[in-house]
């Protein structure tokens, strides 16, 4: 968005090829400033429709972590590799939740804004980055009371805190994957929805959110790693207490799969972009 | 001196199959599956619509271009195409300049934001950067009247206070190209004229102005050339006296309209349905005349004025009935369909064609939703009165007595 140059105005030529991969990035920071924008917007109106507002980004997930609390502490008796069980759950959920929430809310994002990219244009890719942007910011008030919660555990606090950034990094790599793909995928086949609301209900259960991986026979492990998110989910945990399982090969695996998602989903950005409109 | 748009052998094609309805994953799936087993699937025919089929025009710096064309003719695709939001099947657009599209009422406007608030962002999404939005918001929001409730959600603004805001942030669009539906022209009167005169000084600043109208008033009034579009072709590119007058002549003389929504009313409470003339029969000058307008409201409005004009073919308005005139209210109350019968026991208008506005406006006279030289009208001599030579012009008869003094 460059300011009106009066002489020389820079010619676009628009002709029937297909969008080149470079092209869609290049659209993406010549665009920047909306996906700001627009990120801006989506907090702004999710939390002028709540009652209380700003207040409920901190209450929604203090709330959570004494239902938490409740549960895991008093009913259930998981092995947590030594890491108080509320805490582990309580993680697991908040980077989980960074994912799945992303992933559902950039699912609708091109159809909700459907009026929008048929007037304007702009990459379309920028609507599920900024839907995950907005959830993005909603977990960063999570990790708030998480950090809370570890003082109250009285952890120790060393150098492992830092790897905290890397694995939300990767975890936030599989989200735009997944949620950009699901974005489109959504607006192209309006049944898939359904499809993408069973699979992240399955990928809880296969991802060591509420379970740890050390409980797996030594046999199967990869498996469990071929999950993208189960690697940088360790990774996040061990960040945060410095004590729990934690296995180098298996975060490679996940993160070989983590790039993998990527490429696939940019596939897909790539194949559906430019017949989006026409088919809405 | 290279022009400011140059579109050349463009065309564009919908697959019919594709576009009506959404795509099923399901479907997908099973006529692949199908496909493997080799049972036959039950292939479902694709049916190609050329929207537009060889456009060839050329449109130079600082000029304001009219683009008519009948329902369905390839001027929404026309446009899209150069707000680069489709891409052309084949063809090439070279366009010079930033690009500012103007194709609805309130793009990118929330409901749950402030007047402030959208102001921003629907700046930001028509191209503006922030920095211009600030440079411009007094200015935008002088232009727009609604000081007042800048700081209130635009969702309890009245329809007329949204509109004028969202068409001030457009019209300060500072683009070297505007790409303007007509649809953005609203309001009520006043308004309406500020619109205008905004668009002609942007020009005079040297802007480029393509515009799409159906009302042949305005683009006589505001545009220096003309194009008219005919089933996805480019049928003619002349001066707008002559375009409108030939765009006039093929508006077909039906008796009995139906309107599909278009960029007004989609955003609008309450939109036009149908449309009867007169039963079917010839109209009469100076006998009765019933005209029948279906609505179709998604919330009660209230009461609403209703508004037909009659215009020459050249598109100047002669006559004009509204209900607000008479006694006589129309109210919606509830949702869904209504229809309004008007009856003039004689239509005083002298014989010859005419082009027929409707338009539904609310108590504080925005427009809710019109249609513009929807049709052409024939009023005949009475077949009492012999068929006397007149001066061919179209004119409102009124009652007069004349007498020869001394």
């Amino acid at each position: 968005m460059s300011m009106m140059s009066m002489t020389n105005p820079p010619v676009k030529v628009l002709t029937p090829s297909r969008t080149s991969g470079a092209e869609l990035i290049v659209s993406l920071l010549e665009y920047r400033h909306l996906l700001t924008l627009l990120i801006w917007r989506d907090i702004n109106v999710r939390y002028k429709q709540a009652v209380i507002g700003v207040l409920w980004v901190i209450l929604q997930p203090v709330l959570m972590a004494f239902i938490f609390a409740f549960v895991f502490s008093r009913l259930i008796q998981v092995s947590s590799d030594g890491v108080p069980y509320l805490l582990f759950a309580y993680s697991g959920a908040t980077l989980w939740g960074l994912f799945a929430q992303g992933v559902d809310k950039s699912s609708l994002s091109i159809i909700s804004d459907e009026h929008l990219i048929t007037q304007v244009y702009f990459p379309r890719w920028i609507l599920p980055l900024a839907a995950i942007g907005s959830v993005f910011l909603d977990f960063c008030a999570t990790m708030l009371v998480l950090m809370i919660i570890v003082l109250i555990y009285g952890l120790n606090l060393g150098w492992h805190l830092l790897l905290i950034v890397p694995a939300v990094a990767f975890v936030v790599v599989v989200t735009i994957a997944a949620g950009v793909a699901s974005a489109f995928l959504c607006a192209k086949f309006r049944d898939f929805r359904f499809l993408l609301s069973f699979l992240l209900q399955l990928g809880q259960f296969l991802t060591p959110v509420f379970y740890t991986l050390s409980l797996f026979p030594k046999k199967y492990l990869w498996l469990a790693y071929l999950n993208p998110l189960a690697g940088p989910m360790e990774l996040f945990r061990f960040g945060l207490t410095g004590i729990s399982h934690f296995s180098l090969w298996g975060l490679g695996l996940s993160l070989l799969m983590d790039g993998l998602l990527a490429l696939a989903a940019f596939k897909i950005l790539y194949e559906l972009e430019d017949d989006l409109i026409d088919n809405l | 001196m290279e022009p400011t748009i140059k579109v050349n052998l463009v065309s564009k094609c919908y697959r019919l199959s594709e576009q009506r309805g959404y795509v099923n994953l399901k479907e997908v799936l099973t006529r692949k599956i199908h496909g493997l087993v080799g049972s036959s699937p039950a292939t479902q025919k694709r049916e190609d619509l050329w929207a537009l089929k060889d456009v060839n025009f050329e449109i130079q710096k600082g000029e304001l271009v009219g683009l008519i064309g009948y329902n369905g003719s390839g001027k929404s695709t026309l446009l899209r195409l150069l707000a680069q939001v489709t891409k052309p099947t084949t063809g090439k657009i070279a366009i010079r300049g930033r690009i500012g599209s103007l194709l609805q009422i309130g793009t990118g406007f929330h409901p749950e934001l402030t007047g402030e608030e959208n102001i921003y962002l629907s700046g930001s999404i028509l191209g503006m950067s922030w920095k211009e939005v600030a440079r411009k918001y007094d200015e935008i929001v002088a232009f727009s009247e609604v000081e007042k409730f800048l700081r209130v959600p635009v969702k309890h603004y009245s329809s007329g206070m949204y509109l004028r805001l969202a068409f001030s942030v457009a019209a300060h669009l500072d683009t070297d190209i505007l790409l303007v539906d007509e649809a953005l022209a609203v309001g009520d009167i006043g308004f309406r004229i500020k619109c205008l005169n905004k668009m002609r000084n942007t020009v005079r600043n040297g802007t480029t102005v393509l515009f799409v109208s159906h009302s042949m008033a305005m683009i006589n009034e505001l545009c220096s050339r003309c194009l008219l579009l005919q089933q996805g072709r480019l049928l003619d590119d002349d001066l707008p006296a002559k375009i409108t007058t030939k765009y006039a002549q093929g508006i077909g003389m039906l008796s009995h309209l139906i309107f599909k929504r278009d960029a007004l009313s989609e955003t609008s409470p309450l939109s036009l349905t149908e449309l009867r003339i007169n039963e079917g029969r010839a109209i009469t000058s100076q006998q009765a005349f019933r005209l029948e307008m279906q609505v179709e409201a998604l919330r009660s409005l209230g009461e609403l004025v209703l508004s037909f004009g009659f215009c020459t073919m050249e598109g100047t308005r002669l006559l004009t009935i509204e209900t607000s005139w008479r006694e006589k209210v129309v109210k919606i109350d509830s949702t869904g369909r209504k229809t309004f019968l008007l009856i003039l026991p004689q239509l005083d208008l002298t014989p010859g064609f005419y082009l027929l506005d409707v338009l539904v406006k609310n108590q504080q006279g925005e427009i809710l939703d019109a249609r513009l030289s929807c049709t052409q009208i024939e009023v005949i001599f009475p077949v009492t009165q012999p068929n006397r030579a007149h001066d061919n012009q179209n004119s409102v008869l009124l009652r007069c007595e004349w007498e020869k003094l001394e």
